[in-house]
């Protein structure tokens, strides 16, 4: 049992800090971690509360549940500061992965409290797998409301269409790393993957548009 | 039971197989051309539609024999048919809002919604998932109409076949015994009647509403069919990925 409210506690309060010391892009980007490491911890309470009311079995809310809760509160998060904030596209990146990265920091960390720190080859998975596929569905998310954007096609088919996708792709790495063997082996190169074929999807669009 | 779910696995890494296939392509064509919003969401459609089948192909291997609790690979279905919507409202220029034809789309998928819950039960999961192909058709009836890729006298039979497939499936759920082979034959011969025009109209013409009206019924046909009507539909339903790529892109290609 870990108290992921105490554990939030002790990681925001150096960032909050950090606050009075920097601004521009760098407090933009702290924000967007603490507002990440808040996500996850009401995703958490709200993945809680429907396994409790729908008699879900945990593996069954880790493979089934979870992946609808988190990436839904993400882009509510990242919906949020587009429409209150109108950000630049390169701000919206900036917020989307400071977002990811601080949802993934803060799931790793309440993982590391409540199953220890002893195996490297866990935790080197744990970083690489989870924590990149946080960022990779946020920043995917983000680019696709771009292109919504650039298009002037802002629909909610659009937005829920992004979102359904994020979803599809994070349900299935849940489910091939929820058996041992094979499958959680795919499961976990599946991120870096993603990582890698966004960032050729990326740096080829910003060619074509230069 | 061993046969189905291998005909099952089969099907769908065939269609898998195709789908790569018309994302390979569609990458390519994203790369050609330069109004790049459809393909573009064409290609994350098809990624969804892929990712769909992957996860029922990879359920069905870890966990055979297990009924999922919540159907995850609807929720792919679900975001190609979204994605799908994006890129068609964005070619649609004329959005007019008809309320007979509001209605009809409304009514169309809201029949087909009843047999989908009246066939398994399942009141939440149907009725979520049956929302994004009510906005689907309706845009589908509008691009028809408005671009003329239909005359009004082949809307109207393709609505009055439509609905009396809808028709002839209710008493399906009911009916047993001798009456079911024949009720079953009518039914399914009207159904692949439509899909065989509707295919047909969609070579003929290369219309990108018309191939994706011809995709949309073939995927209602597949909810709608059992056993071996199940795989000609779904045949049907990967032919039309096809159809849908080639129609694209010769849009795209006449657009310049």
């Amino acid at each position: 049992m870990v108290n992921a409210e105490n554990v939030l506690i002790c990681i925001a309060v150096p960032f909050a800090i950090s606050f009075l010391f920097t601004k521009g892009s760098a407090r933009r980007l702290i924000s967007a971690f603490l507002a990440g490491m808040v996500v996850c911890i009401l995703s958490a309470y709200m993945a809680g509360f429907i396994q409790m009311t729908s008699g879900f079995s945990s593996e069954d809310t880790s493979i089934f549940l979870s992946p609808v809760i988190e990436e839904c509160m993400k882009l509510l998060s990242i919906l949020f500061c587009i429409y209150v904030f109108e950000p630049s596209d390169e701000r919206i990146d900036l917020l989307a992965v400071g977002i990811g990265a601080g949802f993934a920091t803060f799931e790793n960390c309440c993982i590391l409290l409540s199953s220890g720190a002893n195996q490297m080859a866990y935790m080197l998975v744990r970083g690489s797998a989870v924590g990149v596929m946080h960022i990779v569905t946020l920043v995917a998310l983000a680019r696709g409301i771009q292109l919504l954007k650039k298009y002037k096609a802002y629909s909610f088919a659009g937005i829920a269409g992004i979102l359904s996708f994020a979803v599809t792709v994070h349900g299935l790495y849940n489910l091939l790393v929820s058996k041992p063997g094979v499958s959680s082996y795919i499961g976990y190169a599946m991120p870096m993957v993603c990582a890698i074929i966004l960032y050729r999807i990326s740096s080829e669009s910003n060619q074509l548009d230069e | 039971m061993g046969y189905i779910v291998g005909l099952d696995v089969i099907s769908t890494v065939i269609q898998s197989c195709i789908l790569i296939g018309v994302i390979a392509k569609t990458t390519r064509l994203l790369i050609e051309v330069k109004t790049n919003f459809l393909p573009f969401f064409f290609a994350l459609a098809m990624v969804s539609y892929l990712l769909s089948n992957l996860y029922w192909i990879i359920y069905d291997f870890l966990k055979p024999d297990t009924r999922m609790p919540m159907a995850c690979n609807e929720i792919g279905e679900c975001a190609m048919i979204l994605l799908l919507c994006a890129g068609l409202e964005n070619e649609l220029k004329d959005k007019k809002k008809i309320p007979t034809e509001i209605a009809f789309a409304v009514f169309f998928m809201g029949a087909n919604i009843a047999l989908w819950i009246a066939w398994s039960g399942e009141w939440f999961q149907d009725i979520f998932f049956g929302m994004p192909y009510v906005y689907l058709f309706w845009l589908l009836i509008r691009g028809l109409r408005s671009r003329c890729s239909m005359t009004s006298k082949e809307l109207w039979l393709a609505a009055v076949t439509s609905l009396a497939v809808l028709a002839m499936q209710i008493p399906l759920l009911m009916v047993k015994g001798a009456l079911m082979e024949p009720a079953k034959a009518v039914c399914f011969a009207v159904m692949f009647a439509l899909m065989a025009w509707l295919g047909i109209k969609s070579v003929r013409d290369r219309d990108f509403f018309v191939s994706s009206t011809f995709f949309l019924w073939t995927e209602l046909s597949m909810f709608l069919s059992p056993d071996i009507y199940y795989y000609i539909a779904y045949f049907a339903n990967t032919v039309a990925l096809i159809f849908m790529f080639a129609s694209m892109k010769r849009e795209l290609v006449a657009d310049g």
